[in-house]
Formats: C-alpha cells, sequence, structure tokens
C-alpha cells in the first residue's frame, strides 16, 4: 500500500525509510528520494557531459551498411565491385520541349552543358560524352571495310546546311538511343566521376557533386528546354537532402507535442517538466552513440524522434498521475514518490518491452538495420532512468499554491466517456467487440496476403515517386534505350586458358542469354557471348545471317578484342570473369524473384567445377540479396518480438489469460498494418519491417499500464471488472489516448518527407500507435471478460 | 454451481479459440509473403520461349503453316497466319539461318556449323541429315528449286543439290573450283539457277549447278540475296542499302535508288507482284514496279528484319532480331 503524507511541505529530514512500501521498489524510491539532490546534479552532469559528446555525432550513410553483407549475393558483389561495380556514372539529358534537336539554339545550349559538364571538378574529363564530344563519331560498314568521321564538325555554327549534316550522321552512328533519344526530341551528356578529389585527393563528396549540377539546371532549363539529371551521385545528394529535412519534422512535432501537452496539463511548470525529461534521454542518447562507435544514417535519424515522442508518452503518465496525487492534497515529494512507486514497475516493464521489440529487429542481417536496432535499444534503456528517476525527482521539487486551480487540465475530462465505455468489460458488449475483431483479422488476413516483399515503385526507391529525380528516371528511360535497373552476373571460368575465346564458354553465355530473355520482367541481356554475335555480324557487312558465334577461335577472339574497347563492361583484364548485365523492366520483388528463379535454375543444370554463374550484383542484386534477408528475418522477428513481449507480460501479471488479453489486441493489428502495407502497395523492406517491431513495442505499452492499474483496482479494492477497468480508465485511459493521438500526428509529419521510406514508416508507425491504442481500450476489456472474468478478485480475497 | 461449470468451459472454449486465433494471426504474418519469396525447395521450371524474345532469321510458309528459324536451333510455327506461335528445338545449339518447302509437309532448315535437317510433317519434327563434305562451315541458305529439288549453299562456296527432297545431297562446284566466296542465295529464275553472294559475285546455271557462267559484277560489296520479279526481272540486295536490277537475266545491271545505307537481309515477292526487301534497324523498301523503285521506311522499334513472308490473309509475317510477328501494314501496304 502506499502511504500518504498529510503534512504539505515536508522536507527531506523527514524522510524515513517506513513511509515506503516495504518492496524492492519501496528501497529503489527511499534511495532515489532519500538522495534527491544529488540524483539531480549527477544526472545534470551526465546531460552536459553527453551533450558535449552528442556534438560528434555524425550523420552518414555508408552503403555498405544498407547491404545484407553475409549474404551470398553480396559477397559476389563485394568480390567484384572494384571490378565491375561500374562507373560512377552521371547523366544529363537535355531535351527540346517543343521539336526535334536539330535547332541552332537547342545545339548551343548542348554545347553550353556539354562544357560545364566538363569542368566540373571531379569528372572523369576524358570520359563526358555526347555528340559535342570529339570522340562521337559515326562508322559505316563499306564494301572495303570501315569508314567513320566526327558527327559534329569543328567549325560548326548551328547553319541549316550543318543541321543536315548532323542530323544524317547521327542516322548512320550507333548513338541513336543512346547519346541521342529515339525520337531526337533530345540528347545526353554523359560523364563518369572520379573516386576521388582532384583537389583534394580525398574521396569525391558526391553530395558537392550533386549541388553542381543541380546549379547546372537551374541555369539552363527554361520554357524552351528541360534538363533531366540522373546517376547515383545525383541520387544520393537528393537523399541526403531529404534526410537534412526531418530536423524540420523535428522541430514541428516538438513544438505540436508542447502544445498538445500544456492544453492537457493546463500547466505551464508541468509542461516543461515533461518536455525537458522527454528531450533528455534523446541527448542521453545522441551523446552516447559516438561512444559506441555509431554515427546516425537516414534509417536511424528517426529513432531520436521517436524516442522523444515514446519519452512524452510516458512522461505524461507520469504528470498525470502525479498531479491526481497533488490535486489529492499531497506535496511535490510525496506525489512524485507515489508516482514512481506506482508506475515504475508497469513503466519500466512497458520500456522494457519496448527495448526487446526494438531488439528483435537486429535478425535482419543488414547493419543499418543493427544499428538501428542497438540506438532504439540504447535509448529506451536510458529513457527508464530518465523518466522513472529524473522526471518524479524533478518533480517532486515543484510547488503549486492552489493545485487544483493551477492544474486545471484535462486528465479528466474523458472521464464521461470512461464511465459509458465500461460496459466493454462485460460479456454481453464484450462479445460484440470480439465479434467484430474476428471480422476485421479475417478481412485483414485476406488482404495482408498481397503484402509484398521488396521495393514496388519506379525509380530510386528511397526517393517519392514524383520526386524530381525519379521523374528524370523515367524520362531518360523513356527516351533513351537506356535501363537503370540492373542486376548482373558473374560468369567465372577457373581455366587459365583464355576462357573467352572459346566457344564453349561463349556457348553458355548465349544460352544464358536466350533463356533469361524469356522471363517476364527482363528487358535486355547483356554478355560478351551475344556481343561476339553481334561484332561477327558486323564483321560479315552487317548481314542478320551472321548473328552468330563463329566456328574458329580466331573469329571468337576478333569479337572479344573488340569488346575491350567496353573497358571491364564484358569482361575482367585474365578474362576469367564475364560479367551478364540483365537489365530489368522494374525492381518490384515478384520481378526479382522470378528473374533470380530463373538464374539458380540455369546455374543448377549448368553451373561445373570450372565454369560458374554467380549471383548477383548490380541495384537489382543488392534488392534481391535485402529481400531475402528481410524475407528470412521476418518469421524471427515477428515470433520473438510476441515471444518476448508474452513473456514480459506473463512475468508481470504471472497470468496466461491476462498475457493473452493484451497480445491478442496487439496481434489483430499487426495483421492490420500488414493489410495496410497490401492495400497502399508499401512493401515489406528493411525500412517497414522495423515499423511492426516498434509498433508492438510500443503499443504494449497500453496494456501494460491499463492492466497493471485493473489488477491493484480488483486485488486491492476488490472491485468488480467493469469497475476495475472503468478506474484504471479514469486514471490511465485518458493519458492513455492523449500520448497516442500526440505520437501520431508526431510520426505523421514524417509524410511530408522526402524521402519515400520515411513516409512509409510515418503512416505504418502512425497506424500502429493510434490503432495499438483502440485496441487496448476496446478489445483488451472484451477479452478480459471472457478470458479472466472475476478470478482475479477470487484470488486476492 | 452447474452455472459456474458452464461459465468455466464457455470461458475456456472463446479463449482457445482465441489463443488460436493468435496463433494464427501470428503464423500467417510469419508466413504470408512466403509465397512471394523464392525458395529453392520451390520447383522452377524453365520459362518458355517467347516469339518475341528469340533472333529469329528466316521464315518460310509450309501450305498455311508460318515456320521461323532462328538462334540455337530454335523453330517457331504458327498455324493461325501468326497469331500464335509454337517453339521446339532442333538437335543444335547453332543459329539456323534458312528454310524452305517443298510442299506443305517436305521442308529443309540449315545453319551455322554445318547444321541441316529435314521435315517430313510441316515442320513439327525435324531430323537431322548427316553430310560429311560439310564439316562445321556455315550454310547461309536452302531453296526450294521445284518439285523435291532443293539447293543449299554457304560459306567458302559450299554448295550442295538433293533431288529426294532432303534426304540425300550431292556437293557440287560452284561458279569455278577456286571459287571461295560465301554464297548468300541461290534462287530458280525459270530457265537459269542464279547466284549471288559475297564481294559482289552473280553467277548462273542452266543445268543445276554442272556448268556456270560467271556474271559480271556490276558493284564489289556483298549481295545477301535475290529475288525475282513479276515480269522476270531480277533484283539482287545487300549490304549498304544496295539494290540492283537487271531486266536482262543478269547481264546487266543498273542500282536501284534507295537513299538508305543500312543493309537489307530478305525480300520477297508478293501474291499480287508487290516486292519488299527487309533489313537491319528494321527498313522495309517496297516496289509496286517490279523493283524499278522503291519506297523506303523504318519501323519505330527499330529491330532489325531477316526476312518476311505472306500468310493465307495476305499479311505479312516477320522474321527478327525482336523474334517473329506481323509486319505493320503502314510499312508495306498502299
Amino acid at each position: 500500500m502506499t502511504k500518504q503524507s498529510t503534512t504539505p511541505g515536508s522536507d527531506e529530514a523527514e524522510f524515513s525509510e517506513n513511509k515506503f512500501d516495504q518492496n524492492w521498489v519501496g528501497k529503489i524510491a527511499y534511495v532515489i528520494f532519500r538522495y534527491r539532490k544529488p540524483w539531480l546534479i549527477l544526472f545534470l552532469l551526465i546531460t552536459i557531459v553527453l551533450a558535449g559528446m552528442a556534438s560528434q555525432l555524425r550523420v552518414q550513410a555508408a552503403f555498405n551498411k544498407m547491404i545484407p553483407l553475409k549474404h551470398p549475393y553480396m559477397q559476389t558483389f563485394l568480390d567484384y565491385a572494384q571490378t565491375f561495380g561500374g562507373a560512377n556514372k552521371i547523366i544529363v539529358a537535355v531535351k527540346n520541349r517543343n521539336g526535334d534537336i536539330y535547332t541552332k539554339e537547342y545545339m548551343d545550349t548542348l554545347r553550353a552543358v556539354h562544357e560545364e559538364v566538363f569542368y566540373i571538378n571531379g569528372i572523369e574529363r576524358s570520359s563526358v560524352m555526347s555528340l559535342f564530344a570529339s570522340n562521337a563519331r559515326y562508322t559505316e560498314v563499306v564494301e572495303d571495310g570501315f569508314t567513320g568521321d566526327v558527327i559534329i564538325s569543328a567549325d560548326f555554327a548551328g547553319t541549316p546546311e550543318q543541321l543536315e549534316k548532323v542530323r544524317a550522321n547521327v542516322l548512320k552512328s550507333e548513338y541513336v538511343g543512346r547519346i541521342v533519344s529515339r525520337d531526337m526530341g533530345a540528347a545526353m551528356v554523359a560523364a563518369v566521376l572520379q573516386d576521388n578529389d582532384p583537389e583534394t585527393g580525398k574521396r569525391l563528396d558526391l553530395q558537392e557533386v550533386a549541388k553542381k549540377f543541380e546549379d547546372l539546371r537551374t541555369k539552363y532549363e527554361n520554357d524552351k528546354v528541360s534538363l533531366h539529371i540522373i546517376g547515383f551521385a545525383k541520387s544520393v545528394g537528393d537523399i541526403a537532402q531529404g534526410a537534412a529535412g526531418v530536423l524540420v519534422f523535428f522541430a514541428v512535432a516538438f513544438v505540436i507535442t508542447t502544445v498538445l501537452l500544456y492544453w492537457y496539463s493546463g500547466s505551464g511548470k508541468l509542461t516543461a517538466v515533461a518536455i525537458l525529461c522527454a528531450v533528455a534521454p534523446v541527448i542521453w542518447l545522441l551523446g552516447l552513440l559516438p561512444i559506441f562507435g555509431l554515427g546516425l544514417d537516414p534509417m536511424s535519424i528517426l529513432v531520436p524522434f521517436l524516442i522523444f515522442s515514446i519519452g512524452v508518452s510516458h512522461a505524461v503518465q507520469m504528470t498525470s498521475a502525479w498531479k491526481l496525487e497533488t490535486i489529492a492534497g499531497n506535496d511535490g515529494l510525496t506525489a512524485s514518490t507515489n508516482c514512481f512507486q506506482k508506475l515504475f514497475i508497469p513503466g519500466a516493464m512497458a520500456l522494457l518491452a519496448n527495448a526487446l521489440g526494438f531488439m528483435v529487429i537486429g535478425f535482419v542481417e543488414i547493419e543499418m538495420v543493427h544499428e538501428l536496432a542497438l540506438t532504439a535499444t540504447i535509448g529506451v534503456s536510458v529513457m527508464i532512468i530518465t523518466n522513472k528517476m529524473l522526471l518524479p525527482i524533478v518533480m517532486s521539487y515543484l510547488k503549486f499554491n492552489d493545485p487544483a486551480k493551477e492544474l486545471k487540465g484535462r486528465e479528466t475530462s474523458g472521464d464521461w466517456l470512461w464511465e459509458k465505455l465500461g460496459f466493454l468489460a462485460e460479456k454481453k458488449a464484450g462479445s460484440v467487440a470480439i465479434g467484430i475483431a474476428l471480422i476485421l483479422l479475417a478481412g485483414g488476413i485476406y488482404k495482408a496476403r498481397d503484402l509484398a516483399i521488396g521495393d514496388l515503385g519506379r525509380g530510386v526507391p528511397e526517393l517519392r515517386p514524383d520526386s524530381r529525380y525519379n521523374q528524370d528516371v523515367d524520362v531518360i528511360t523513356r527516351e533513351f534505350a537506356l535501363g537503370v535497373d540492373l542486376l548482373q552476373i558473374i560468369a567465372e571460368h577457373s581455366s587459365k586458358d583464355s576462357p573467352c575465346v572459346q566457344r564453349a564458354v561463349m556457348e553458355k553465355l548465349e544460352d544464358f542469354e536466350l533463356a533469361i530473355r524469356q522471363v517476364d520482367g527482363v528487358a535486355n541481356v547483356r554478355s560478351i557471348g551475344g556481343f561476339v554475335k553481334f561484332t561477327t555480324q558486323n564483321y560479315s557487312e552487317t548481314s542478320l545471317k551472321w548473328r552468330t558465334l563463329p566456328e574458329e577461335t580466331a573469329q571468337i577472339a576478333q569479337g572479344t578484342s573488340f569488346a575491350t574497347r567496353f573497358g571491364p563492361e564484358f569482361m575482367n583484364s585474365q578474362c576469367s570473369s564475364l560479367p551478364i548485365a540483365i537489365y530489368t523492366s522494374d525492381h518490384e520483388a515478384t520481378t526479382i524473384t522470378r528473374i533470380m528463379d530463373q538464374i539458380k535454375l540455369f546455374a543448377e543444370k549448368n553451373d561445373t567445377e570450372e565454369f560458374k554463374f554467380r549471383m548477383a550484383s548490380g541495384n537489382v542484386g543488392v534488392m534481391a540479396a535485402t529481400n531475402e534477408a528481410v524475407h528470412a528475418a521476418d518469421k524471427w522477428v515477428n515470433l520473438a518480438l510476441f515471444l518476448s513481449v508474452s513473456v514480459l507480460c506473463l512475468i508481470e501479471f504471472r497470468s496466461i489469460m491476462v498475457t493473452l488479453c493484451i497480445i491478442l489486441p496487439l496481434g489483430l493489428v499487426t495483421v492490420l498494418c500488414n493489410a495496410v502495407m497490401a492495400i497502399m502497395g508499401i512493401g515489406l523492406k528493411v525500412n517497414t519491417l522495423p515499423v511492426v517491431a516498434l509498433g508492438v513495442g510500443v503499443g504494449v505499452d497500453y496494456g501494460i499500464y491499463l492492466f497493471e492499474r485493473m489488477k491493484h483496482e480488483i486485488a486491492d479494492t476488490g472491485l468488480s471488472l467493469r469497475d476495475a477497468f472503468v478506474s484504471a480508465l479514469k486514471q490511465r485511459g485518458t493519458a492513455s489516448v492523449f500520448t497516442a493521438v500526440t505520437m501520431t500526428i508526431s510520426v505523421l509529419t514524417w509524410m511530408g518527407s522526402a524521402l519515400k521510406f520515411q513516409q512509409d514508416m510515418g503512416l505504418l508507425l502512425a497506424f500502429m500507435f493510434l490503432v495499438n491504442m483502440f485496441g487496448a481500450i476496446l478489445l483488451l476489456p472484451a477479452l478480459a471478460a471472457f478470458l479472466v472474468g472475476e478470478r482475479m478478485r477470487g484470488k486476492a480475497h | 454451481m452447474k452455472n459456474q461449470t458452464v461459465g468455466t468451459v464457455r470461458r475456456c472454449a472463446v479463449g482457445a479459440v482465441l489463443a488460436a486465433a493468435g496463433i494464427l494471426s501470428s503464423g500467417l504474418l510469419a508466413y504470408a509473403p512466403s509465397a512471394l519469396a523464392s525458395s529453392p525447395a520451390k520447383a522452377v521450371v524453365a520459362v518458355p520461349l517467347k516469339p518475341n524474345k528469340v533472333i529469329m532469321i528466316d521464315i518460310a510458309r509450309a501450305g498455311n503453316r508460318m515456320v521461323a528459324v532462328g538462334e540455337r536451333g530454335v523453330v517457331f510455327n504458327s498455324d493461325d497466319d501468326g497469331a500464335t506461335w509454337t517453339a521446339l528445338r532442333t538437335e543444335t545449339t547453332r543459329t539456323l539461318t534458312s528454310v524452305a518447302f517443298a510442299d506443305a509437309k517436305i521442308g529443309v532448315t540449315v545453319g551455322h556449323g554445318g547444321a541441316i535437317f529435314r521435315t517430313e510433317d510441316g515442320g513439327t519434327t525435324w531430323a537431322a541429315v548427316i553430310i560429311d563434305a560439310i564439316g562445321t562451315d556455315s550454310l547461309l541458305s536452302v531453296t526450294a528449286m521445284g518439285g523435291q529439288v532443293f539447293a543449299a549453299v554457304g560459306s567458302f562456296g559450299k554448295f550442295f543439290v538433293s533431288s529426294d527432297g532432303g534426304r540425300t545431297w550431292v556437293q557440287k562446284t560452284a561458279v569455278d573450283a577456286d571459287f571461295d566466296r560465301h554464297i548468300f542465295a541461290l534462287i530458280p529464275t525459270g530457265e537459269y539457277w542464279f547466284l549471288a553472294g559475297e564481294t559482289g559475285n552473280i553467277s548462273r546455271t542452266r543445268d543445276q549447278g554442272n556448268t556456270w557462267d560467271i556474271l559480271p559484277a556490276p558493284y564489289n560489296g556483298s549481295f545477301f540475296g535475290a529475288v525475282r520479279a513479276k515480269d522476270g526481272a531480277l533484283l539482287a540486295y545487300g549490304m549498304r542499302g544496295n539494290i540492283w536490277y537487271s531486266g536482262d537475266d543478269g547481264i546487266t545491271w543498273r542500282q536501284v535508288k534507295t537513299d538508305t545505307t543500312i543493309g537489307f537481309n530478305g525480300a520477297r515477292l508478293l501474291d499480287d507482284g508487290t516486292l519488299v526487301f527487309v533489313g537491319n534497324t528494321g527498313i522495309v523498301a517496297v516496289s509496286r514496279d517490279n523493283g524499278k523503285t522503291v519506297k523506303v521506311q523504318r519501323s519505330a522499334k527499330g529491330t532489325g528484319f531477316g526476312s518476311v513472308v505472306q500468310n493465307s490473309k495476305g499479311e505479312l509475317v516477320y522474321a527478327s532480331e525482336a523474334g517473329v510477328g506481323i509486319l505493320d501494314r503502314s510499312l508495306w501496304a498502299e
């Protein structure tokens, strides 16, 4: 039983151990509140030190952290990143808004863009390619061999005759569809970036390059031409910019939360205390990260945000309880002590559940997710200290002259509703609630079957489908014969005997190309096999009948040597590793899976000791591995999540039935969340898999807080289930609803993010937070009516 | 007491149902997406060949059936004028370059690596024919010369004749004993068999290849084929947009203006006397005056054509880098 002090304004001198509960919580409370001043100073010092540490924190986005490095595909990826990783290419397409490219004005713009790109720092100058490049030549097969010339002569001044000549040369060249669009309405300037900055020698700052290209767009885009820019560097720049935008949402959420909290609590002092104690774990977390050697990336940057929300949620439970105590006539210290003793167990349990929810995400074998799990776990763990110790200590110093008036908030404004909801804890209304839940479950399961793995959109998945970058990808892939979704398979030959002139090797590649070209979703397949066929046709004066692999090694060698012009596109320098480029029509998981299945089948049938097909690289190869890692982890994350949360509930309540009352609504909401994902076209991926875990981890709070109160009401005051439920709702329901709404609004601000996955996470977390609260208030009592009934009361007496 | 028992029983029942639902739901959660993910245990079968995804070189008509041949020994058959296709594979991995039928049933296809196959059922099944003299040389064309006579020609002057519907073949000398150029075509032109080949070689034979008249080359680039117009005029076509016209059985020639430098791979005389030439990057040249003049267009897709043939509805069915299909009428019809 909690003791109530009868002397308002009592000071620390009156401290006596027997004023506290005679259990371990009481003992902790004594230690805390007996020495509240030293504790407070200690916490302040910690906060100052960690705030200092936090300044060392860096936002980084290392590519290797985002991929499942342990996956066999990624081993291939790493083995060949250096050789075939491909050039870090950047493309600017200049499109004439009206008409084709053969006008003086257009050509002047294209030449200007070409020259500007040439001088951008970090550009490999020799790689700059466009109609204005000196190596933009056409080649013709003529009767006695080959002939050719530059496409645009050096004296080009844009006269009509010269424009006609350019038009004719372009048609003779191989560039239609490559640097000139198929319909002649656009042309591109393509360039390769150097690894290191030639000026500083350091690694090239891709964000800086991206900015330069954006400036280029601003300068040249007008009502006559549009500029479309794509390339890894540009996407990195756009993503980084999007991630930086998160700070704005943090600010927005902070303001909204503060305003709502003030409206709710009616007290500036209490609001300030709650907000400060919710910010404290964020500061501690940010300070601890550098100590653990961690940084923030575009995904984990959301964690501090989440920690703040959770912090507010628990602070509200604490301040609400404290207020009720104060209004009941207790002084600040006594109120704090009582609150601590009442809320320590359910609060710590709930936070522990949060931490467990975050930890299970670690089943996903991707470093970025591991770090997210670790970051979030650290965040919630420190919150046990800041929320359960720092907050009550700070509140114990608060003084109000007329608590009832000064603290007039809205904590009790929901009471009329709670009275009305009492009937849910009886079997009659409860069976209706359960019936509705079962219908929702059935509908949810039905819809959730459509839940896809991986990314569903087009373009770069991190950015919104309607982002400028993805629109540019659309334009460029439509106008040019260019694929952006690349799946790379490496054919590895162990022979030292020039494998790429052996007919058997070429033939295997030809067979692979033919087999994989048949798969839906494959737009194009390119390997040295098909290239040698193509070269043979050209060496045979372009007769299609010679689109074949020659019988003679010497003739194959002719094709192979021609391929060396393309650098490592078709082979490594020893000719032992032959990359096969598969351009896919999209990067949806079903497409990737379908293609990978066929590749696996081909490899199973054809791999020998000497010659193997190794999967998989390219952006689609990375997605394939990520999808497989996410899928493999999905079961374990869910299983571990529900098991650990169940075990926690079992320890706390020592009842399977109570545990079921808390867990079943969470299960229902999780199914519904998956259904929402399927309906909204959000795939299960690295970014959304943690959402369920985070949602359940946070969602379990409501159930734990409510049931913990109900248990006490029934055991201590002998109330019926219904009355206990109403009483618990009065004490904690309003706070629960308030926190659910605040957290939902906070995460909903992510919807404004420029990054697609932040939007997805915001939407889904909002859904989980809000609907879990409904589950706890509406379904939990109904389940309790059937599963628990009046048995708890029976036990107590 | 009784009520209590009932209550307990009911409570247990409901509890069991709910517990089951819970387990079910978390189970479903864990396994719902698995249908979409790849698993090695799942039986994956190879995807069948698609008519538009195989490089097809030549196409011919066997009665009302369209038969096309192409890379890796692939044959596509269509019994509905090219609307739907059935893929099959001959016993070779080499590219088949040419197909011809003596009638609705008997046909021959040839290809690289000395590949030669024969069908007696209009292309449904193909049996390999062994000709020792070929080795792995390339056969580039087979033509039905009338009756059961077939002629096959290929690289380095290779020339074979069969008089029994492709069962047995006799090697003959093309042009003369020193001739070692690739022969791309040998076509019957009434009185003669007419040969067109590499580096502007054209010759004719009156006696099925026993003796040859070497005709003066009008041009020294390669010819990829020849076709006879309705009025008997000869058209030889080939690299760099070349089409040459002869009104006197090949004695004199003049170049037909095409305004293109893209090579032509195939040609066909249609029922109404129209001549259609098709070539790389999707070019189509049409002549309605027996080859004296042509009009050239380019298909939007830009994939190279190997050959065309007319179906029973009068449409043109093509073989191309992007498989088989029906040619857009706007490219050839009036």
